[in-house]
């Protein structure tokens, strides 16, 4: 198993003290830690329709108003998921009562198996996986990483992609579909490797 | 097409944010079918996210450190401070007996007996002195006047003015203010609108008429901005989003964030996503749908009956039935010519019309916006021209504006150009035709984008600053796309 966002724990257990003792900026230290973790198991657990950023910072703010209950020593990092994990599955309540959420944002199979997943789901796969494909992103030609850093980066909509690459929309679209395919054997590839299952 | 390559497409038009609901049914009923291809589309799924999540740069890590230390702030200041280790270490102790104070502790106490005291003397000097300041203008062009809450009106003219609660509205066409609220919310209130503001912990705003465009920072979950109109509330908890108010309907379009929209007259909510909008009406009681934008088109003609958001709109029939009864009166024709005249002209289209400039204090105008259902932008582009034609009943000049928006976003500016009417009336018809290459519009103030070229074109007005004009009337507005 890799390490957890929690390896280091000293600092950490540092700033909760003087969060505790009220300087609130000592939390800065632990936003920036947990920021990205927190994001990127977001990112893959939620559903469409939610707001990835708006729950990390619920989270967040969910652990800082109750960090008095937090028991020092023992692990922030999991105390921090499962409050994140709580907001999540409010979130998902909410979207239940969307009466047409799966015609509009997610098949009901998919909303799903994304919700079963985010019960099971370590936040360090996420965070090893998102490494992986960032070493898998390096092996792309360079045309092909022209086509994510506009669909990506620049979000640019697909007529643009289209314009800019002298291409048809649908070209486009089977050229990220690709893309994405390359991508996603390539890193099931590097976790089986490295002894882990998606 | 194979069931696979049908399959990928479905699939990746819904990464791609292009599918449709019968796309949707068909790919629930494809997973349904295949659980090995569901696990592997959750697995695309997630690369897919991990790529738009990788795609972000320092800055939007950055900017959500920021944002959730300010929101944190926000949440301390309402609800008071958290536990100290005071707290924790007498629950600790478990066993009801007070612990002795340590230095640092006593410490805390007393700071926290200090700073409660300063906000208490600050409290009640500032409840005598005035009502909070809440946001300050930074921007602002046009007529705008400023209604406080003891009922004083002021006349804002100048940036930099601090407002606590009470009453905006800007009062003509080409009037616009920016206002900052202190956690760095932008609202920007345009053309003919009127807002009433108040923060006391959370922030409401009431939109009577008119066009609001926001910027907001993260808000308290307990207490999100609220947005009221007739039509509508708005719960915002952080988002950039574009409101349209008009007499009986509000029209919501979101661009980043999500805001959820509840109709008043059933309370039926829709939740609204980035790139969607969405129409709530007090007459329509069909279900609320949210639509995603179109992708834009770059020529657009008015339909002047619904879409003259000030002025009055005239049937031609309405005006004929006037001509002939003046003719009647004055013996020019008989009864019976005059309802013949009347149905033979009634019969052709009694939807053709015009729309005539109102009068009020600050002059007369006009103002055309874009129907509030369209879903698809209008676009301006190098070559794009706004051509109107209608009848001046006294030669003298004419401001001819239009009012923009970023694409995807918020408000961007109004530009206009001013034009001699005198030179385009026909004196036997009164007609004119004005056609202006939209490049050589100006910005109306030189805080908005040189050229509206690239903008959305949301709306345009017609104006003169005096009501010494007797009569404008409009008969057709366009956006011309040259190529």
């Amino acid at each position: 198993m890799h390490e957890s966002p929690n390896h280091n724990n000293r600092p950490i257990e540092q700033a909760i003290s003087r969060t505790l003792a009220g300087e609130t900026a000592a939390f800065e230290f632990i936003v920036r830690q947990f920021e990205r973790p927190l994001r990127v198991w977001l990112a893959t657990q939620a559903p469409p329709a939610i707001d990835v950023d708006d729950i990390a910072q619920r989270a967040l703010i969910a652990a800082f108003s109750q960090i008095d209950e937090y028991q020092q020593g023992s692990n922030f990092s999991a105390w921090l998921f499962t409050i994140a994990r709580y907001q999540l599955k409010s979130e998902l309540t909410r979207l239940r009562r969307i009466a047409d959420y799966h015609t509009r944002f997610a098949p009901e199979l998919l909303q799903r198996e994304l919700e079963r997943r985010s019960n099971n789901s370590a936040p360090e796969l996420q965070q090893l996986r998102l490494t992986q494909l960032k070493s898998c992103v390096q092996s792309l030609s360079e045309q092909e990483n022209r086509f994510l850093v506009w669909r990506y980066s620049e979000s640019l909509p697909l007529d643009q992609i289209a314009s800019q690459s002298g291409r048809s929309v649908a070209a486009v679209k089977k050229q990220l579909w690709k893309i994405r395919r390359r991508l996603q054997d390539c890193v099931e590839r590097r976790m089986a490797t490295a002894g882990e299952t998606p | 097409m194979t069931k696979q390559n049908d399959f990928k497409d479905l699939w990746n038009d819904y990464l791609e944010g292009d599918i449709t609901s019968e796309g949707m049914v068909k790919l629930q009923d494809y997973f349904a079918r295949d659980e090995q291809l569901l696990q592997h589309s959750v697995d695309s799924f997630q690369i897919h996210r991990l790529l738009g999540y990788e795609a972000q740069d320092n800055d939007q890590h950055e900017a959500f450190v920021k944002s959730t230390m300010s929101q944190l702030i926000t949440e301390q200041e309402q609800t008071p401070a958290i536990n100290t280790s005071v707290s924790t270490q007498t629950a600790a102790a478990g066993d009801g007996r007070l612990q002795p104070l340590t230095k640092r502790t006593l410490i805390t106490t007393l700071a926290l007996a200090a700073s409660i005291l300063i906000a208490l003397v600050y409290y009640s000097n500032f409840r005598v002195a005035k009502s909070p300041v809440i946001a300050q203008t930074i921007n602002v062009h046009g007529t705008i006047e400023w209604t406080h809450e003891n009922g004083m009106v002021e006349v804002i003219t100048e940036t930099n003015q601090s407002l606590t609660g009470g009453t905006l509205e800007t009062m003509t066409g080409d009037s616009t203010v920016t206002m900052q609220f202190t956690d760095g919310t932008i609202v920007t209130l345009d053309g003919l609108s009127l807002l009433t503001l108040s923060e006391q912990g959370q922030k409401i705003l009431r939109l009577k008429r008119g066009n609001l465009s926001a910027d907001v920072q993260p808000q308290p979950h307990l207490k999100p901005m609220m947005v009221f109109t007739d039509a509508a509330e708005l719960r915002v908890v952080g988002t950039q989003f574009n409101v349209n108010a008009r007499n009986e309907s509000t029209k919501l379009t979101v661009n980043e964030g999500e805001v959820l929209l509840k109709r008043t007259t059933d309370g039926e909510s829709v939740n609204v996503i980035p790139h969607h909008q969405v129409v709530a009406s007090l007459r329509d009681a069909r279900q609320l749908k949210s639509v995603k934008r179109a992708n834009q088109i770059h020529s657009w003609k008015c339909d002047l009956q619904s879409e003259t958001s000030y002025g009055k709109w005239l049937p031609f029939g309405m005006e004929l039935a006037n001509e002939l009864k003046l003719a009647v009166a004055n013996g020019e024709m008989s009864q019976a010519a005059a309802v013949r005249a009347y149905k033979k002209a009634a019969s052709l289209n009694d939807q053709q019309g015009s729309a005539w400039a109102l009068p009020s204090r600050f002059g007369l105008s006009v103002v055309i916006s874009v129907n509030q259902q369209a879903t698809v932008p209008v676009v301006l582009k190098q070559h794009s021209r706004i051509r109107i034609t209608g009848r001046g009943y006294s030669a003298t000049d004419l401001v001819v504006g239009i009012t923009t928006n970023e694409i995807d976003g918020g408000f961007s500016g109004k530009f206009q150009e001013r034009i001699d009417l005198a030179e385009l009336i026909n004196p036997e018809t009164q007609e004119f035709i004005i056609d202006i290459p939209i490049q050589t519009m100006s910005p109306s103030n030189s805080d908005f984008p040189v050229s509206p070229i690239g903008s959305e074109f949301v709306a345009c007005w017609c104006s003169h600053p005096t009501n010494k004009v007797t009569k404008i009337e409009l008969t057709s507005v366009e956006i011309i796309d040259v190529e």
